[in-house]
């Protein structure tokens, strides 16, 4: 299974079972859905989907940081070339 | 033309996809990981912290167990001499390992006397397996750390950790591997939750030279009560301050990851090398040392009757990367700890050499190579 398969898997999971929000799902999905374009940043999507397994809402509020913010997920995005218009 | 390299306990060659990562976090992704507050430093953040997921998977741990350092024997020094801070407030003061320890814990252990500590040395069987016998009554009520290692680096063979770990089921004893020849190449033993402190290094794995890791495991809620070595920094935890390497880091999780994923066909490669080599040198005479059974595929340390090992090393050199025992002795002329300690003696002591290959050796004309050794042997066989 890709690491772009495995992103759609945990995306449709973690947003029935877990806590990624729905609104950010569609960006994530757009990753997921096309490898062609992110074929040379592989790397990146794997970064992307340990975030999203390991997504937590409140990820900031610890004194350790074992779990990831929609912040992270919104900076791998940017990074992915991803375009979201709310963040700026 | 290069010959083959069969030096890999020595260090490995560097997988052509862990090079890529980690040229790009050098060059592309150069963020500092501690500076999250812009793109470059999360990026590089999280690439650390992938890294740490797939180094912890490797032995079933968790992210946050994995203290990233400069490799092995910074890892060995700071889960010995880091612990020994512990030992001395709780009159803890006895420390054990085994005889064939690699110089990066025997230097650490016996850098402990002079604080105080008491240290038992354990023998080894012939076989080159640590006495499990000889720990058992070793033990102590103070005895605060057994340091056993995972895989020989002279020999290849495995440790019974399992053995030692079910000797040490009822004794609080804080468990230290030096795991740097077996990490990723060997799964079982590594994951035995009783297991408390791991050393590992990159460049065994098919990774750069200069990083590594030290994992901890906590027992119940307890990490093992390390001290840092360095000030500085609050980074690893406060266990290793300096600003991380991400790149070398980078290429450590990559290697993980990629011998999680290859480990059967690896072994399997290297085990058909193996055979064609024994093929080839024990119609010489070649006298193996340590348990066969016990060996992982890609080591043999054997004796060549009537060669020494430097006239081997010189007279073989452009058809054979190679070396008569651990990378960090080799330039001496002592002989092998580690084979005295199974108490190989005389000519074969002298005559001994380790042959560590891996998925990447190149093919060897081994007739060639036969031809050498008996010209070597005076024509006698």
């Amino acid at each position: 299974m890709s690491v772009f398969d495995r992103l759609a898997e945990a995306t449709l999971r973690e947003n029935r079972e877990g806590e990624i929000p729905d609104y950010i799902v569609p960006h994530l999905m757009e990753v997921a859905q096309h490898p062609e374009r992110h074929s040379d940043q592989e790397w990146a999507v794997e970064i992307l989907l340990m975030q999203v397994e390991d997504y937590d809402t409140y990820a900031e509020s610890g004194c350790c940081k074992t779990a990831f913010s929609i912040e992270d997920i919104y900076m791998s995005l940017q990074r992915l070339g991803i375009q979201m218009d709310f963040w700026t | 033309m290069m010959p083959a390299y069969l030096d890999c306990n020595a260090t490995t060659p560097v997988e052509k996809d862990v090079a890529r990562e980690v040229q790009r976090f050098l060059v592309e992704e150069f963020g500092n990981p501690a500076s999250p507050v812009h793109m470059y430093g999360t990026i590089a953040r999280m690439a650390v912290e992938k890294a740490r997921r797939d180094v912890a998977a490797v032995v079933a741990a968790q992210a946050d167990d994995v203290i990233f350092t400069s490799g092995a024997t910074e890892s060995n020094n700071l889960a010995l001499r880091g612990i020994a801070e512990a030992g001395l407030k709780s009159g803890c003061t006895h420390v054990i390992c085994s005889a064939i320890e690699h110089k990066a814990v025997l230097e650490p252990v016996e850098s402990l006397k002079k604080q105080g500590f008491e240290v038992t040395i354990l023998p080894v069987l012939g076989s080159g397996i640590v006495s499990v016998a000889a720990l058992t009554e070793a033990l102590r009520p103070e005895t605060l750390c057994v340091s056993i290692m995972h895989v020989n680096n002279e020999t290849g063979v495995v440790q019974p950790l399992d053995e030692v770990a079910d000797a040490l089921a009822d004794h609080p004893a804080w468990l230290h591997v030096d795991a740097a020849q077996g990490f990723g190449k060997e799964l079982e033993l590594l994951r035995l939750q009783r297991v408390d402190l791991i050393s590992i290094s990159a460049h065994k794995i098919f990774g750069p030279k200069g990083v590594g890791a030290l994992i901890r495991r906590r027992r119940g809620e307890e990490y093992p009560p390390l001290t840092p070595l360095m000030l500085g920094g609050g980074q690893e935890q406060g266990l290793r301050p300096g600003t991380l390497a991400a790149h070398s880091i980078v290429g450590l999780g990559a290697a993980a990851r990629i011998a999680l994923r290859d480990l059967q066909a690896r072994r399997e490669a290297c085990l058909a090398f193996k055979k064609e080599m024994l093929a080839a040198l024990v119609p010489l005479g070649a006298v193996v040392h340590g348990d066969p059974q016990r060996t992982l595929p890609h080591t043999v340390n054997l004796s060549l009757p009537g060669v020494e090992a430097h006239l081997a090393l010189s007279s073989l050199k452009n058809l054979l990367a190679f070396s008569n025992g651990s990378a960090c002795t080799a330039h001496t002329q002592e002989p092998s700890h580690v084979l005295q300690a199974m108490g190989v003696q005389g000519s074969l002591l002298d005559e001994a050499i380790r042959l560590s290959w891996c998925h990447l050796t190149d093919q060897v004309d081994w007739s060639q190579v036969c031809s050498v050794i008996r010209q070597l042997q005076g024509g006698s066989r």
